[in-house]
C-alpha cells in the first residue's frame, strides 16, 4: 500500500481501520488531532469493546488537545464474547495494535493506554518487553490493582520493570483500585509514576450524585491524558 | 453441542465438590477481568443464561460472573457455556 496516498480523515471525525494480530484481524479508529505532539493508543476494558461512551470521550479529550487517538478491539470483543481472553492473547493485540499505530504515526511518540484490562495488559507489555516496547509512556483509566475485596493480592508485581513514564487516573471509591494501595504503589514507583484522583469516582468513573454522561467524563479523562503526555512526551 | 457421557460427567462434578471450597470456581473458569464464583443452586431461583439464552434451573450448580467495568453486573451462566465463551474461535 502506498503510505503517502491515504486519504486523511476530515478533523473530528475518525476513520476506521483494520489491522492483522497474529491469525486475526482486530478493528480499531483513529482520531487525528490538529497539530499532533503524539499518538495514543486507546484499549477498552473487559466489560465493553472500542465503541463505547466513555471511549468516546477519552479520544475526543485526547485529540482535542494535540494528542491522536486510536482504539481498537480485543480479539473477544471483535468475535462478539463478553469472556475475556487469556492475556497472552490481549498481550499479541497490543503489540499488533502498537505496530499499526507507528505505521500512521509519522514519526511521532506512541503512548499506550487503556481502560481498566486493557491498560493493565499494556504495563505487561512494557515489562516483558522492556527495550522493544515502542510506547513512551503508559496512561491508565483504572488500573485493575486487585479484585474487588482482595486487597491481600494486588496485581502490581511487573510495573517496577516497566521502563517509561506512567500515569494511574483512578477513581477514589474503585472497587479495584484500594486508595491507600495506589498511594502506596505510586510512591514505589517513584519518579516514573503519577497519580490522578478522580474524586468519588467508581472504576468507570462514575460518582453516585454527579450523573453526568460518560462521554463528558471521559473527554474530561483525556485532557488530563494529553497534558500528561505532552508533558513527558511532546 | 455433544453431548458428553452423563455418568462420567456427574462422577467428576461430585468429586470436584468434595475437593474444592465452596464458592471458588475452577482454574480454568477463572480470568483476569472477571470475578467467578461457583454457585450450588439451592436458593431456589432460576436465572437467565447469557451464553444459551436458556434457563438455569433452581438446584442447578453454576458459575456467577462479574465483568470489570460491565454495566449490566452480575450474570449468572451455566458452567459449560462460561466455558465457550471464553474459548477463542478457532480460525
Amino acid at each position: 500500500m502506498n503510505v503517502t496516498k491515504r486519504p486523511r480523515p476530515l478533523a473530528g471525525s475518525e476513520l476506521e481501520l483494520r489491522f492483522a494480530a497474529g491469525k486475526r484481524h482486530l478493528s480499531g479508529l483513529w482520531r487525528d488531532a490538529v497539530g499532533a505532539r503524539a499518538v495514543c493508543v486507546v484499549a477498552h476494558g473487559a466489560g465493553s469493546d472500542m465503541r463505547n461512551n466513555l471511549l468516546d470521550g477519552i479520544t475526543l479529550g485526547l485529540s482535542g488537545n494535540e494528542v491522536s487517538a486510536m482504539r481498537f478491539n480485543f480479539p473477544f470483543t471483535q468475535e462478539g464474547r463478553r469472556g475475556p481472553d487469556r492475556p497472552p492473547v490481549l498481550i499479541e493485540a497490543w503489540r499488533a495494535a502498537l505496530q499499526e499505530a507507528e505505521r500512521r504515526a509519522n514519526g511521532l511518540p506512541l503512548v499506550a493506554s487503556g481502560k481498566s484490562l486493557g491498560g493493565r495488559m499494556a504495563s505487561m507489555l512494557a515489562a516483558e518487553d522492556r527495550e522493544g516496547f515502542p510506547g513512551s509512556a503508559l496512561v491508565f483509566f483504572g488500573y485493575p490493582l486487585h479484585a474487588p475485596g482482595r486487597t491481600d493480592q494486588p496485581r502490581d508485581a511487573h510495573l517496577s520493570s516497566v521502563g517509561v513514564p506512567m500515569l494511574f487516573i483512578q477513581g477514589t471509591a474503585d472497587a479495584l483500585a484500594d486508595q491507600t494501595l495506589m498511594r502506596t504503589l505510586v510512591q514505589r514507583l517513584r519518579a516514573r509514576a503519577e497519580l490522578h484522583l478522580v474524586q468519588g469516582g467508581d472504576h468507570s468513573f462514575r460518582v453516585r450524585v454527579a450523573r453526568r454522561p460518560e462521554e463528558e467524563i471521559g473527554k474530561e479523562l483525556g485532557q488530563d491524558a494529553a497534558d500528561f503526555i505532552r508533558r513527558v512526551v511532546g | 453441542m455433544p453431548r458428553r457421557h452423563r455418568s462420567a460427567r456427574d462422577r467428576e462434578q461430585a468429586q470436584e465438590s468434595v475437593e474444592r471450597p465452596r464458592g471458588i470456581a475452577p482454574e480454568w473458569a477463572q480470568v483476569d477481568g472477571a470475578t467467578v464464583r461457583a454457585v450450588s443452586g439451592e436458593g431456589g431461583k432460576t436465572y437467565r443464561c447469557p451464553g444459551c439464552h436458556q434457563e438455569i434451573r433452581a438446584g442447578t450448580p453454576h458459575l456467577v460472573v462479574m465483568i470489570d467495568g460491565d454495566p449490566e453486573g452480575r450474570r449468572h451462566w451455566h458452567t459449560p457455556c462460561w466455558g465457550h465463551e471464553l474459548k477463542q474461535r478457532r480460525r
